[in-house]
């Protein structure tokens, strides 16, 4: 590489800009300067499942019968991902908390014919019922398989008509839901604040799983307010994004176990090993 | 009226024609500029043997020059078995003058081991081998190229002798040695019949062989050095583009030969042009099919280490190769090659086809300096992209005086053997007739299975 | 080789309308069968609609499955028709005139039946204008260009479009044929305004030719595009297993392979069925598949670097797909199927001049070959969605329901029904086509052979 010598320092300085390599429409900027998202530290997950149950009653998920769950169409906005770890009698569990990831790069979002699914300027991945025909091409193309397909209309027990959310559409058969960010519960504090005259506050905004979460593991914010609980939790040296190498820009951040006993870590990439198949 | 196809062919059969070998004269001011700039070719050679032994960076423009050779001179013969197996009538006076290609393709063999020498170790980078060990890639490339050119050798070989082995006495007469490389021609029907089989088996099987080492080296060279770079389409964009500049360099020699073998060139006639012109223009829209294919699904996914070779090899790094390439081998060639008048003359479609050639030249720049420069060739994904790697003098001399040797080495093959093929010519013209049908002169053409 | 046929015009032309003019007793048995299967996958779809896509056999993450791989088969299969027809048209390819119409035909209603897949199997057909018209209806939205999904319904509407156009132009001259020779009022009134008043007057003729050849030169594009675009509709998603740059000629060179294999197939029915054996001969048959085992091999080509660079970056996920594909049970089973069907056996069969020439065989080697592709297709859609990333806790598994396999048989009778309609109603055998053959053809002598040749048009 002898010529790289006479390379000129304008040249050096492109390169080094483009060093990256993510296309540009990933990087720009929601235009009201918000960008919700999360971040899961995976050292306080105990894999409880409260998110996964309060998700459920938060948003009207369909119930999820044996029958539903065995022929894997049950529906769980969120979900535990468990892997294990070792050899018997050596093994330990290891839990991820999966949901939409609200991708800024989504994959999803150019394959949608009908622009079901598209990118709000607040940087959700937004998925519109009424439009969607359910053709299914963005649960394909998600990586993370958050993308769920109602393959009935969803029914409740006559008892449990009065829990329903009236906030959230109950989605009727033949369409795709996923994780919102309980848009619902944005909206209202976006206009409990707008009525007060002030800014949304951090941590103003909880979705279900962030507020049923007993350990606090996860958190909820804006990742473009420098100064929100997100943005400095996501400084540390142990975050990490899921499936990095598809280059999607996720907004939800992961910070990584803390575990002496653990080998080299694998989730920087998001590749569990096979063998540890749930 | 006659009718365009059969102008000239029937030349073949009264008097019988004997084909000669192109007459070169060492004062023609084209012969001795091609032999200064082969010579050139060779100093250079050695000058980059002696200097960069086993210094990658150093053999990237010699890389482009392999695949430049690669995708002439190697893929100009297939055209004559291709055309062979399709009983393509008009290539008739063709064949022979993209056998000798098989000639000056030697080159690449040459070119191909001190590159193969200056490649990195397989592990802790993607390639086509997946721990086979046996050699790969240096044994296995260089096996796979040497089998290849031989068969084009063969090919050549066996096709001349009808027209270089006179009447079964002559051969009778020779001394052991030569008449064994005169097959020992009596012109049986046995021996008909092996020949046929031998040019048809053995052509088929150069076009495998083609095919499959320009996938071997365009991977071992090209992909398989710039990580991250994944496109299955590539092997084949590679053979697709080489036979588009194959036929081009036919094209081109045709119309030279015309120009300066009167005796040759009366067979050569527009009708090779049109046909020729036609299958040019397929493979220049097939170039933008394969192109698109590979940039839309890499533009669209937006996985980042594909991103960061497409911006190497497309859009940022090496893009002014990238667009001179487009301009010469698509852009221009599909614009002037849709028109009628156009391809019907051999003049035109050999005007279109040098800048089908010198676009390769270009092409060959995008896809292998970078990988060839690349000091970090291990890992799954490019963090930076590498910086472009211009030429340096040695290496401008070196590509144009091996580009020149390649064709100083044909010339010298076309001055030693008959550069038509007067026994297939003449089977050829037994089966076109000219008929009156109503009112209009037509062609009538046989097909014998 | 390719000897033609010789008869005088008037038993051409009776032999050639002969289906057209009769009424066989098969012909109402074979169509009520057909039909039967067709109630059954309309009451299938009906459920569908009613109570949702639970009756198929989708789970999570396997979102497509059969219906999808149904869809690329028969737009695979129509590919044969361009195959046929254009190109050995725009090469002067003598063999091909009593084949082409056919091709064309069996095109149209596999075209035709690949369409309806897309539509059923999404989860609210009744909103199918809503991505296959561009118009934004009452939803202030356009549909979204950048989705394979609304480049598909264009292709292939202009393939659909442009095809039928190419079979009509063909078909005017036999149209005034079947005209001139109706039975009775009813249809001679019915034939007479197809033809369009075609009368064979010099201008007319020319004014056909044309526009034949204009066709052929214009569908060329449209018919790679439409298969490529459907590769695509896997390709550009980062679906380890779907991302491959070479899918789109993989896909045009295998939807050829399967297609003319089924234009052998049908052929060979013809042949029997409708009584055309002085028409459809060894020699056509023959060349047929001489192109078979070019087209075979290249795609076999393909084949090989879809696997090469599929396992080339060794991606962990990548990887797992492939194994799943090639290795683990039960898709081992359908993977050695696959390439016995698809390529071990037919082509070594075909390299002997004996099978290329036997009606039999080359029955049975086709139908193998459109068995094998239909895996095909099922080895390339599914797997990779069940192996999707590299969250191996999402990986799923997919087993096709009974409705799938009524949809899937369905489509079949649909295809053939609608072929013998057609050949029931219109000139399935180019007759005009043919007749030129007659006339274009000719014999050189060379010594004391005496070879078949033809004059150039």
């Amino acid at each position: 590489m002898s010529n790289a010598a006479h390379e000129s320092a304008a040249r050096a300085a492109a390169v080094g800009a483009l060093g990256q390599t993510i296309p540009t429409d990933a990087e720009v900027p929601p235009s009201d300067g918000t960008r919700w998202g999360m971040v899961i530290d995976l050292d306080r997950c105990t894999g409880c499942q409260a998110c996964v149950v309060a998700c459920q009653a938060e948003n009207n998920i369909a119930l999820n019968e044996e029958q539903r769950v065995l022929e894997r169409r049950a529906k769980t906005w969120i979900r535990i991902e468990r892997y294990w770890e070792g050899e018997f009698p050596n093994a330990k569990a290891r839990f991820i908390p999966v949901l939409c990831q609200h991708c800024g790069n989504a994959p999803c979002e150019t394959v949608c014919p009908v622009w079901a699914t598209y990118h709000n300027p607040e940087g959700l991945n937004v998925q519109v019922y009424n439009r969607c025909i359910g053709t299914r091409f963005c649960a394909n193309g998600c990586p993370y398989s958050v993308r769920y397909f109602n393959f009935w209309n969803p029914e409740w027990p006559e008892s449990l008509n009065n829990q329903l959310n009236p906030d959230v559409t109950v989605r009727s058969k033949g369409i795709i839901e996923k994780c919102t960010f309980c848009v619902q519960r944005i909206n209202r504090a976006q206009v409990d604040a707008k009525t007060d005259g002030r800014e949304v506050a951090d941590g103003e905004v909880q979705p279900a799983c962030v507020q049923s979460c007993p350990t606090t593991a996860l958190t909820f914010g804006d990742f473009n307010d420098e100064g929100s609980t997100v943005s400095r939790l996501a400084e540390s040296e142990r975050r990490y994004t899921l499936l990095e190498n598809f280059g999607t820009d996720p907004g939800v951040v992961y910070l990584k176990k803390v575990d002496p006993h653990a080998e080299a870590p694998e989730g920087g990439h998001g590749h569990a090993p096979a063998e540890d198949r749930a | 009226m006659i009718h365009p196809e059969a102008a000239g062919l029937h030349l073949a059969l009264r008097p019988p024609y004997r084909p000669q070998a192109l007459k070169v004269s060492p004062r023609h001011a084209g012969a001795a500029a091609l032999a200064v700039l082969g010579a050139l070719g060779v100093v250079t050679y050695v000058v980059k043997l002696v200097t960069a032994w086993g210094d990658r960076a150093a053999w990237a423009y010699p890389t482009v020059a392999l695949m430049f050779v690669l995708s002439t001179a190697t893929a100009a013969p297939l055209v004559a078995y291709a055309s062979r197996m399709a009983k393509g009538y008009w290539a008739l006076p063709v064949r022979r003058i993209a056998a000798l290609y098989a000639v000056p393709s030697l080159l690449s063999f040459v070119l191909l081991i001190p590159i193969m020498a200056a490649l990195p170790p397989l592990e802790g980078r993607s390639n086509l081998w997946f721990g086979f060990s046996g050699g790969a890639p240096f044994l296995t490339d260089a096996l796979a190229l040497s089998i290849l050119l031989l068969t084009g050798l063969a090919l050549l070989w066996f096709s001349a002798v009808p027209d270089v082995a006179g009447p079964p006495s002559r051969v009778r007469a020779m001394p052991p040695l030569r008449r064994w490389l005169h097959l020992n021609w009596a012109g049986t029907q046995k021996q008909w019949k092996l020949l046929r089989a031998a040019n048809l088996t053995l052509g088929a099987f150069y076009l495998m062989g083609y095919v499959y080492v320009h996938m071997l080296l365009s991977t071992d060279l090209g992909q398989s050095l710039l990580p991250g770079w994944r496109s299955g389409i590539f092997p084949a964009y590679n053979a697709l583009t080489g036979i588009q500049a194959g036929i081009a360099t036919i094209l081109i020699t045709l119309a030279l030969v015309r120009k300066f073998s009167p005796e040759a060139g009366r067979f050569i006639g527009d009708e090779q042009a049109s046909a020729l012109g036609k299958i040019l223009l397929a493979t220049v829209l097939m170039w933008f099919y394969f192109f698109w294919s590979d940039f839309l699904l890499m533009w669209y996914a937006r996985l980042p280490g594909e991103v960061a070779a497409m911006q190497t090899t497309v859009a940022i790094t090496y893009v002014l190769p990238f667009l001179l390439a487009l301009f010469l081998m698509l852009l221009i060639p599909f614009v002037l090659l849709i028109f009628n008048r156009v391809r019907q003359s051999l003049t035109l479609v050999a005007g279109v086809s040098v800048f089908i050639v010198a676009g390769l030249v270009f092409d060959r720049i995008r896809f292998y300096v970078a990988p060839m420069a690349n000091p970090e060739p291990f890992g799954h994904v490019m963090h930076e992209l590498p910086a472009p790697y211009w030429p340096n003098a040695l290496d401008v001399l070196f590509l144009v005086g091996m580009i020149g040797l390649m064709f100083a080495v044909y010339l010298y093959a076309a001055a030693r053997v008959p550069i038509l093929n007067g026994w297939e010519m003449r089977q050829g013209s037994m089966l076109r007739k000219e008929r009156t049908f109503m009112r209009a002169r037509v062609l009538v053409l046989g097909k014998p299975d | 080789m390719q000897e033609p046929v010789v008869s005088d015009t008037r038993t051409a032309n009776r032999e050639l309308l002969d289906f057209v003019f009769s009424w066989p007793k098969w012909f109402f048995a074979v169509g009520g069968a057909l039909n039967g299967l067709l109630v059954a996958a309309v009451a299938v779809v009906i459920l569908m609609l009613m109570f949702g896509l639970q009756f198929l056999g989708y789970s999570h993450p396997v979102y497509w499955g059969f219906l999808i791989v149904n869809f690329v088969f028969w737009i695979g299969v129509s590919h044969a028709g361009i195959m046929v027809s254009a190109i050995l048209r725009l090469t002067q390819a003598e063999w091909r005139r009593p084949v082409t119409r056919a091709a064309e035909v069996l095109t149209i209603f596999s075209l035709l039946t690949a369409v309806q897949f897309p539509l059923i199997h999404s989860g609210r057909p009744w909103r199918t204008m809503y991505w296959t018209f561009p118009y934004d209806w009452n939803r202030g939205a356009w549909p979204n260009p950048r989705s394979p999904l609304v480049w598909d319904p264009s292709a292939i509407f202009t393939y659909l479009t442009s095809t039928i156009l190419f079979v009509y132009v063909a078909l005017l001259p036999d149209l005034a044929l079947a005209r001139d020779r109706a039975p009775n009022r009813i249809s001679r009134a019915i034939y007479g305004v197809l033809a369009l008043g075609f009368r064979g007057t010099t201008r007319q003729w020319r004014i056909q030719a044309i526009a034949g050849l204009l066709l052929s030169a214009i569908i060329l594009p449209i018919f790679v595009s439409v298969h490529s675009i459907v590769s695509w509709d896997f390709a550009v998603t980062t679906v380890p297993g779907w991302h491959n740059t070479v899918f789109a000629p993989y896909f045009v060179i295998g939807a050829v392979h399967s297609g003319v294999s089924a234009v052998v197939t049908v052929m060979i029915v013809m042949r029997y069925a409708f009584g055309l054996k002085r028409f459809i001969k060894r020699d056509h048959i023959d060349s047929l598949a001489r192109l078979l085992i070019v087209v075979a091999t290249v795609w076999l080509f393909f084949f090989m670097l879809d696997l090469f660079f599929g396992l080339y970056g060794t991606e962990p996920a990548e990887v797992d797909t492939w194994q799943r594909r090639l290795v683990e049970p039960p898709w081992v089973v359908i993977a050695i199927t696959f390439i016995i069907c698809a390529y071990v056996i037919p082509v070594p069969m075909w390299l002997f001049r004996g099978v290329r020439r036997s009606f039999f065989w080359m029955f049975v080697t086709t139908i193998l070959v459109n068995v094998g592709m239909w895996l095909e297709r099922y080895m390339v859609v599914v797997p990779a969605l069940e192996r999707k990333s590299g969250l191996t806790f999402t990986y799923g598994d997919y087993a096709p329901s009974l409705s799938e396999f009524i949809l899937v048989a369905a489509s079949f009778a649909l295809v053939i029904l609608g072929f013998l309609t057609f050949a029931k109603l219109l000139p399935i055998m180019p007759a005009a086509d043919i007749k030129e053959g007659q006339i274009l053809a000719d014999r050189i002598k060379v010594g004391r052979a005496n070879v078949p040749a033809a004059m150039r048009e």
